[in-house]
């Protein structure tokens, strides 16, 4: 009975913030950008923000994890973060902190024809995570055109453009970013009016770091096939192509949350915390859910 | 392996994971905050009195060995303050105050 008034807080907690995930977002976005102008950048932030933006509370974990790379200095602080963060939470900062995916999630609500990308692009974060954030920093330093700094859209969105429009206030000489940077600008301010978080979906070096602990982490998306009436409605919530009573705990995962929102509870959000007191405390049930 | 045996495996997994990960993440943090630090170059603040200009340029080609924490490197990165050298030494490329924004 403990088990099952826990697992329904869990439940009743998730029922009631899924429909505001858009404040929570705004939430965590007065964290990230600091009006005030705290700067705590010896830390980093779980998001991907571009420290260089004039309002950036936090370093970017991966602008730092590409610099110490460029240095060869092991990144103690940002690696420990990550992990705890990914083995607690998995991508859920991704669908609910994140302030470069609030702003796809913004203009995805533009009314425009949208497109899905196959599954298999989101294999490109990795490729951006081993090569632009690790390898080619370590190997040419962050002089190359492939330093992930070099060419990240969040840095010419957050940081670049606002210290042009700053320069040219004051009246000052103005630094243009480099043809590759405002390029891939130009496509990504196109590309999220067509699909939904393309940055996110195919690039994040961040969230293929989170992704991984998807299926190893503390709170995870929980799917019940006894509750399953195999509707499909899930595949309609979930706006990123994936097939959540398939793989609830896809890599591709944002952890949104909005599939919990199955009207027969076959998806919810679980934890290793609820499982043992499941054990310890109350008799086995005749429960077959799965999380795969 | 019926759903339920399933489901206990994989939750056991997650435990596992995260009994080993959180600890090996603490620790990290832990010794990343307090006991990692990098020797970095460092060129001493050129902030010299104006009578003695000499002074100024013998400060100015001093190299010093500063022995950096990790929030500091953190810190200097993010204004594009560290340069690794063909050497291998990491210099910092300011003196005294510190840029305010990345370079790229």
């Amino acid at each position: 009975m403990v088990t099952m008034t826990k697992k329904n807080r869990l439940k009743q907690l998730t029922s009631k913030i899924v429909p505001n995930r858009i404040w929570i977002q705004l939430g965590f976005l007065l964290i990230w950008l600091d009006p005030l102008g705290w700067r705590f950048h010896s830390v980093c932030s779980p998001v991907f923000h571009c420290y260089s933006c004039p309002l950036a509370t936090f370093a970017c974990p991966i602008g730092v994890l590409a610099n110490f790379s460029a240095l060869h200095v092991f990144p103690f602080i940002t690696v420990g973060m990550l992990v705890l963060i990914g083995i607690l939470l998995g991508s859920i900062v991704c669908g609910w902190a994140c302030p470069f995916g609030f702003l796809q999630d913004l203009a995805a609500k533009v009314p425009t024809p949208k497109f899905d990308p196959p599954g298999w692009t989101g294999h490109f974060r990795y490729a951006v995570l081993v090569g632009t954030v690790i390898a080619v920093p370590y190997l040419f330093g962050e002089g190359h055109w492939l330093f992930v700094c070099r060419f990240c859209p969040a840095g010419a969105l957050e940081a670049a453009v606002p210290n042009i429009i700053n320069r040219a206030i004051a009246g000052q000489e103005i630094a243009w970013p480099n043809a590759l940077k405002l390029t891939i600008l130009a496509l990504f301010l196109m590309a999220i009016f067509l699909v939904r978080r393309p940055w996110c979906r195919i690039l994040c070096p961040l969230g293929a770091i989170f992704a991984l602990f998807n299926r190893t982490s503390a709170f995870f998306l929980r799917f019940d096939p006894d509750k399953c009436n195999s509707c499909e409605r899930c595949h309609k919530l979930c706006e990123y192509g994936i097939e959540p009573e398939k793989s609830p705990n896809d890599l591709r995962c944002v952890r949104c949350l909005e599939c919990t929102a199955c009207s027969t509870e076959a998806l919810t959000l679980g934890s290793i915390f609820e499982h043992r007191e499941e054990t310890s405390a109350t008799p086995k049930p005749a429960d077959s859910s799965a999380e795969i | 392996m019926d759903n339920r045996c399933q489901s206990k495996w994989i939750s056991n997994k997650r435990l596992v994971f995260s009994v080993l990960l959180v600890p090996a993440a603490v620790v990290a943090l832990v010794y990343g905050f307090i006991f990692h630090s990098t020797l970095i170059m460092v060129q001493p603040s050129d902030e010299v009195e104006e009578d003695s200009p000499h002074e100024t340029i013998q400060h100015v080609s001093e190299w010093l060995d500063l022995d950096l924490r990790e929030p500091a490197i953190i810190r200097d990165v993010t204004v594009g303050g560290l340069v690794r050298l063909e050497s291998g030494a990491i210099k910092r490329t300011y003196s005294g105050k510190p840029p305010s924004a990345c370079p790229t």
